[in-house]
């Protein structure tokens, strides 16, 4: 066996008014006068979360914060450590062992004793999926569920990984007021193999819900927040009802912190638009000042939302600590927006550009009626569909409903005398012309 | 006699990129790295990174500047480097056919085929235009014809400057530009 002394050192007289408490399932917990920090495989840290408070009528102050010896350590306690009555701070104790055993801690504070232990065991780690990446979670970490409404079960995907160089069989996974759906156990992993663990929590009520994930030995706490729903009006656009192609603001009247998170989905099974968003993707985090009633994005009180070039459900989610809210918008299937319209004249031809979007997504007609100088119609109108364009341009990776369409029309004659265009796209919705481009 | 004027082919497509995904030019984001950006008015989609190191951008169109260090580039209308010239530490005012070397009192002029040293300086050449935001404008460059990248209290915008249609934006970031929130 493996010892070492880690010292929290008080003063003497202080002693009676400092508490020591850890984190466990069911919040902060007295810590007992041995402690078991549980397993972890060589290498792989095991934190717990400590939290030292003085419950006395007279500030303390620890001069010095101590720890020595293979395997444990004390992080995140500012030294020296000061303490106002009624005060606490917390801090982490690290297990990291070297290699395999059993291994152990003796903790002074506030004059009391107490002996910490754990044990290396070579075994399974586990790493959960978190904005795209695997994070490692470490025994005795936390898997955050975040803020969910109450009553709705929000799902979490985990991996358990063997990062061994030699084959695990995992024999038992047991979960505390969650649901773990997972491979039939026992499951051998090979060297570098992983399975996925669908682990689903639900708040059954406001406030902090604490469960717990324990695969074989090892222990991981499970953390969700149950939240309300937020009042109706919580999601403020600049006006209400949404077109594509604009920039709009948002603005959020919630009293608390919280996460803005944006959804998309277009008509007619089209791809995604990559257009629809905030400025800075499809999530932006936002404050709110103490006592204040409106988020804050930085230093703005409202942020731009981009309503892309395709029809579809705008689905935008706000989340606070306090509740959710939810706000649907439907940006309606429209005739073409022009954006641009120019018309030119290089030698004998005629080069006509446009740029803009549909936001159907569909094949547009386009029609030309050419004018001379003095405005009289040249000829009859010239109509095209080009559907095998359209089509091709569409499955190249067309961002949304955008395009740009240059026609060239080389002329036969005196191309001088052709002094405007007017150009009409339709689609299923309608017409779009332009004014008359005067041909430069 | 009079002629007549008769129209009688179009071409939409044909390999010659009838329809394409609209572009409104080049930029340089704050982490001075050089991309597209796509998209129409409102609708803009920041492209992948083409070139880091980009001290300056000016992009117009037909053509362009891209200043790295030591080194300022003349740009094809696709973007692609067609001429270097070497740059020492000082001022350079980019205009769409030359670089002001305040320094020197020279300018570097594209010729349309080669970069030619001048010593004739018109300033008016360079004259920038009256900017929104202009208390808080921290960079202004051309990224195309009638727009304006300027960067304003950390945040990009996207300035046409198009008679008739002068309008301000907000330039969404990159997606993979982690170090903007």
């Amino acid at each position: 066996m493996r010892s070492l002394s880690l010292l929290l050192l008080l003063g003497v007289a202080v002693h009676a008014q400092i508490r020591v408490s850890v984190e466990a399932p069911a919040g902060f917990q007295p810590l007992p006068s041995f402690y078991s920090l549980g397993v972890t495989n060589p290498g792989e840290p095991l934190d717990v979360r400590l939290r030292v408070k003085n419950e006395g009528g007279v500030s303390v102050t620890l001069p010095t914060v101590e720890a020595s010896g293979a395997g444990f350590s004390v992080l995140d306690i500012p030294v020296p450590l000061s303490l106002a009555p009624g005060a606490e701070v917390s801090l982490r104790v690290r297990f990291l062992p070297p290699e395999e055993g059993s291994y152990s801690a003796s903790l002074l504070a506030g004059g009391s004793a107490y002996l910490l232990y754990a044990t290396a065991r070579a075994g399974v780690s586990l790493a959960c999926e978190e904005d795209g990446n695997l994070a490692p979670i470490p025994s005795g970490g936390v898997i955050d569920f975040g803020p969910a409404l109450v009553f709705r079960t929000v799902e979490r995907r985990c991996r358990l990984q063997n990062r061994l160089n030699t084959p695990l069989t995992v024999g038992r996974v047991e979960a505390d007021r969650a649901f773990v759906d997972g491979p039939v156990l026992p499951v051998q992993l090979a060297p570098g193999q992983e399975v996925l663990l669908r682990i689903s929590m639900t708040a059954p009520a406001p406030g902090s819900a604490i469960g717990s994930l324990r695969v074989d030995g090892r222990t991981f706490l499970l953390r969700l927040t149950g939240v309300v729903p937020l009042p109706s009006g919580t999601i403020l656009p600049e006006h209400e009802t949404l077109v594509s192609g604009e920039q709009v603001k948002i603005r959020l009247a919630v009293a608390a912190a919280g996460t803005l998170q944006l959804e998309f989905y277009p008509d007619g099974g089209h791809p995604d638009d990559p257009a629809v968003r905030f400025p800075g993707g499809r999530s932006a985090r936002f404050t709110v000042p103490a006592g204040d009633a409106a988020a804050r994005f930085g230093t703005s009180d409202f942020i731009v939302l981009q309503t892309g070039t395709l029809s579809g459900r705008i689905l935008l989610r706000v989340t606070t600590a306090q509740g959710e809210a939810m706000r649907e918008f439907r940006t309606a299937p429209a005739r073409v927006v022009l954006d641009q319209a120019e018309a030119a004249r290089v030698g004998d031809t005629l080069v006509l550009s446009f740029a803009g979007f549909d936001n159907t997504r569909s094949s547009p007609s386009v029609r030309f009626r050419f004018a001379d100088r003095a405005g009289n119609a040249l000829g009859e109108p010239l109509l095209i569909q080009p559907e095998r364009e359209w089509r091709s341009y569409y499955a190249s990776g067309a961002m949304g409903g955008m395009f740009s369409v240059k026609a060239v029309f080389p002329v036969w004659g005196d191309a001088s005398l052709v002094g405007s265009v007017t150009v009409e796209f339709a689609n299923g919705v309608g017409q779009t012309s332009t004014s008359r481009l005067p041909i430069r | 006699m009079r002629r007549r004027a008769l129209l009688f082919f179009l071409l939409v497509c044909a390999g010659r990129g009838g329809i394409q995904a609209p572009r409104v030019g080049y930029w340089r984001d704050a982490q001075n790295r050089m991309r597209a950006l796509e998209g129409v008015a409102r609708s803009f989609i920041p492209g992948p990174v083409l070139r880091e190191n980009a001290l300056a951008l000016a992009w117009y169109g037909g053509g362009g500047w891209l200043r790295t260090s030591g080194i300022l580039e003349r740009l094809d209308e696709s973007g692609a480097t067609v001429d270097r010239y070497p740059l020492g530490p000082g001022e350079v005012r980019l205009a769409p056919n030359a670089a002001w070397l305040v320094d020197e009192g020279a300018i570097v002029r594209w010729t349309g085929s080669a970069l030619q040293y001048e010593y004739a300086v018109d300033p008016q050449e360079f004259a920038l235009p009256q900017f929104p935001l202009a208390d808080e404008v921290e960079s202004a460059e051309p990224m195309g014809p009638g727009w304006w990248h300027l960067r304003a209290g950390g945040r990009s915008h996207a300035l046409r400057t198009t008679p008739g249609r002068e309008a301000l934006f907000v330039m969404p970031d990159p997606e993979d530009n982690d170090a903007q929130p």
